[in-house]
């Protein structure tokens, strides 16, 4: 569908085609449950700039419609733009807050420095298409180094949005700082534009590439996920944990893309089909997961007002309904069958599995072995990271009078996140669906085999190929989950009736409080230990009062360095001095600055006159 | 028409010399009277009837209101005169000198031969001797008038490159340079008011 616009823009194109079909469809999903959450959770800001929030709240769906479904450069760039903006004057939404407000500014910051990469990857290839349509651009020939440069582009550009390391430094902060219905659409589909944007270089413009373009992607696509879970797991506010979850997820969504551009590179369609579509079916499972366990942690601050983690505790009681939709999340985050992450995160380890078939030489199959290796120490961390976050918050009783007074938050509220706890099961359970629609992403695009993966049942999902097999049956693995669940059930009730006695729980004379419990910096400590050499934790004890022996009371505070910001101190301190130096030239005088346009105007006039002709 | 070139030059000229505000402003006048008298020849040559509109506007707004304003604002400022300039009065007339000699030599270089020769450069000349006054001197009026006569080289230049602009553009001129004289007398007043005296360099003490 074109429409015209005045010059200089020309027509704008619109094309919905399979990849943008498959971004649209989680976008429609998240964005419907998060709209239904909305009603009830704004509520908070009736007082507060409501009809603000509601409208950018709507732009914002607007602004990432566009973006996928724009098939035009400069349509493509605007639509970025206004979903930047929009985004930015979300996160400063609650601006009363100075923390927020200097999130949303780096936030502002990155995503326009990505953006400016991603305008020279795509004026690269205007300027060699002689458009700016999309389908133009896709008939392109383009020789290797120039294919190389927008390569570069493009995924720094698009790698700023998505959140990877070490370009993610906005996002634990700015997600975190959006209302939660908002971070919820952030994390869940607003980074997974940048995979859509991937998705049209890599596929549509650029083909098959050489393989450092698959190398620089999963190399950087691992250190996301390890250091994204690690932070993740050390974190104890509830939001920013789920922030540098997505950090980790980004990674594996990476690990796909960069194994699909290995294999196109290697030459085996039928693998790099695989790779893709784990990428692909892992971006449509996490937004789905992420934006559930937001909305969860939505419900959560709703309702006790505070995102610490280690003020929180046993709220399964007071609001049973949103911590099973979270466990649902959490489960589905931690790649349990039979949920949407299981079914990813196996695709994304059997194309990792096949990886060493596509390299040459012992140390690039020693590598790829490797990063399987890395891939489970990953999901296991997670899996510890939504253990804690699930048991700290919901389990054991409550560590201060916020969480002692929760209640359960309105139907509309858990019964949305509830739809996408459902949403979970489903794509884990019927994955068939999707997958042939993600597979019709890649019919007619050279070194793309979906074939491959056609095989299979309604129970089953498989893809057969001359070197390698491999079946997955989601319902088999339900079945057997039920069945186990029946046997241990059968045992405990057949062995006889467990007799119950009750009792109060012995502490040493003294009664059991909540300060007895385990914590979240607790729990997560031995990793701390153990991954003590990236982290470098610091810790600081101070007697604040008491005797030598009892009655101490005791501050402990714990910070953990993050290697990734001090990257960015050179650049700090070299824009600063420069800018110093520029002040000299800033003197306040009206009279100076008059002089210097003076200046430029006798020059552009002399320079005119006599040397241009 | 060459008459009105001289008549040009020499208020120019003039305006690098005055130091009294009230001397500046009539000076301004006469310019601007000029330049509308410049309008009214070129009517005559090219027997255009918007041009006649033309001077009328520069008559009512340039010679006429502006100055107005700035006369009801300099009765205000008794004390206020032009001293000690960042350039003194001899230095800055040979400024002056040296840029008509570089607008004659610009025209002579971009347009070798061009009939309104003496338009042009004195054209050019008024926008760069404009644009010394301000840079040169401190008084907020003295500023004003730097501004206006940069304007009056603007619209002569118009005037003599295209033998006068269409009617709609000359309307958004006239208000443009309207809005900005309104504005910067208002902001004379608070200079005034804030900083008791207009004296611009003042200004500096804004700076963070």
């Amino acid at each position: 569908m074109a429409v015209p616009l005045p010059a200089p823009v020309g027509s704008v194109t619109f094309a919905i085609d399979a990849l943008s079909a498959i971004f649209i469809l989680a976008l429609g999903l998240v964005g419907a449950a998060a709209c239904i959450y909305a009603v009830g959770y704004t509520t908070e800001y009736y007082r507060n700039r409501f009809r603000q929030l509601a409208g950018l709240f709507n732009a914002f769906l607007l602004s990432m419609l566009l973006v996928f479904s724009v098939s035009h450069a400069f349509a493509f760039l605007i639509a970025w733009e206004l979903m930047a903006v929009v985004s930015f004057l979300l996160v400063i939404h609650d601006h009363h807050d100075a923390e927020n407000v200097r999130a949303g500014y780096i936030y502002m910051l990155m995503t326009q420095l990505g953006t400016v990469f991603v305008a020279t990857a795509f004026f690269l290839l205007a300027a060699r298409a002689g458009s700016l349509d999309f389908g133009r651009m896709a008939a392109l020939e383009l020789d290797s180094r120039t294919a190389g440069l927008v390569f570069l582009a493009s995924f720094i550009g698009f790698g700023t949005k998505a959140g990877m390391v070490p370009l993610h430094i906005w996002l634990p902060r700015a997600h975190p700082a959006a209302p939660s219905h908002v971070s919820a659409l952030m994390s869940g589909i607003m980074i997974k534009t940048a995979i859509y944007g991937m998705a049209r270089f890599y596929f549509d413009f650029l083909g098959t590439g050489p393989l450092w373009w698959g190398g620089i992607v999963l190399a950087v696509g691992v250190v996301s996920a390890v250091m994204g879970v690690l932070y993740a797991l050390m974190e104890n506010d509830l939001k920013r944990l789920l922030a540098y979850s997505s950090v980790e997820n980004i990674g594996l969504i990476l690990l796909g893309i960069g194994a699909g551009l290995v294999f196109a590179a290697g030459g085996k369609p039928g693998l790099a089909a695989l790779a893709w579509t784990a990428a692909l079916y892992h971006t449509v499972a996490h937004a789905v997961f992420k934006s559930l366990l937001f909305l969860g942690a939505g419900s959560v601050v709703f309702s006790t007002h505070t995102k610490n983690m280690e003020a929180l505790g046993g709220l399964i009681k007071l609001m049973p309904y949103t911590a099973i939709v979270f466990l649902f999340g959490a489960a589905a985050i931690a790649a349990l069958p039979p949920l949407s992450g299981f079914v990813s995160e196996w695709l994304t380890f059997q194309s990792l599995f096949l990886l060493p078939q596509a390299l040459d030489g012992i140390k690039a199959k020693v590598a790829g072995a490797a990063l399987v290796a890395v891939l489970g120490l990953t999901g296991a961390l997670a899996a510890a990271c939504f253990v804690k976050a699930f048991g700290i918050i919901f389990l054991a009783k409550p560590r201060s009078e916020h969480a002692r007074y929760a209640e359960e938050t309105p139907a509309v509220m858990w019964s949305a996140a509830g739809l996408l706890a459902g949403l979970c099961l489903v794509l884990g359970l019927f994955p068939q669906p999707l997958l042939a629609a993600i597979s019709r992403v890649f019919a007619g695009k050279a070194g793309y085999d979906a074939s491959v993966l056609q095989a299979g049942n309604w129970y089953t999902i498989a893809f057969r190929q001359a070197d390698a097999g491999g079946a997955l049956t989601p319902m088999g693995v339900f079945v057997l989950l039920i069945a186990g669940a029946v046997i241990a059930f059968a045992i405990f009730r057949f062995r006889g009736k467990p007799s119950i006695i009750g009792g109060e729980t012995w502490t040493c004379g003294i009664v059991p409080d909540a300060r007895m419990e385990y914590t979240g910096t607790g729990f997560s400590k031995p990793v701390r230990v153990a991954f003590r050499f990236i982290l470098r934790p610091q810790r600081e004890t101070l007697v604040r009062e008491g005797g030598k022996y009892h009655g101490r009371k005791l501050s402990y505070h714990l910070s953990i360095r993050y290697i990734f910001n001090e990257l960015y101190r050179p650049l700090n301190q070299s824009i600063i001095r420069v800018a110093t130096k520029m002040k000299r030239i800033q003197t306040g005088s009206v009279q100076l600055y008059i002089g210097y346009l003076a200046a430029v105007t006798i020059l552009v006039l002399v320079w005119n006159a006599w040397w241009l002709n | 028409m060459n008459v009105l070139v001289i008549v040009l030059f020499l208020s120019a000229f003039l305006l690098t010399r005055v130091t009294i505000l009230r001397t500046a402003v009539i000076v301004l006048l006469l310019q601007s009277l000029a330049v509308a008298a410049a309008c009214v020849v070129l009517g005559l040559e090219t027997s255009q009837f918007h041009m006649y509109l033309a001077a009328l506007l520069t008559i009512i707004i340039k010679a006429g209101y502006i100055p107005a304003a700035l006369f009801k604002i300099v009765g205000r400022l008794r004390r206020e005169r032009e001293q000690n300039p960042i350039l003194s009065p001899n230095y800055t007339s040979l400024t002056a000198a040296l840029a008509i000699v570089l607008a004659y030599g610009l025209i002579d270089q971009a347009l070798p031969g061009v009939v309104t020769r003496n338009a042009l450069a004195a054209a050019i000349a008024l926008l760069l001797i404009g644009l010394l006054i301000i840079m040169v001197r401190r008084q907020a009026v003295m500023q004003i008038v730097g501004l206006i006569t940069m304007e009056n080289g603007i619209y002569l230049l118009g005037l003599s490159v295209v033998k006068g602009l269409p009617l709609v553009i000359e309307f958004g001129v006239f208000l443009d340079i309207l809005v900005a004289a309104v504005v910067l007398v208002i902001l004379t007043y608070r200079l005034k008011i804030s900083f008791l005296s207009t004296d611009t360099t003042q200004l500096r003490k804004l700076k963070g």
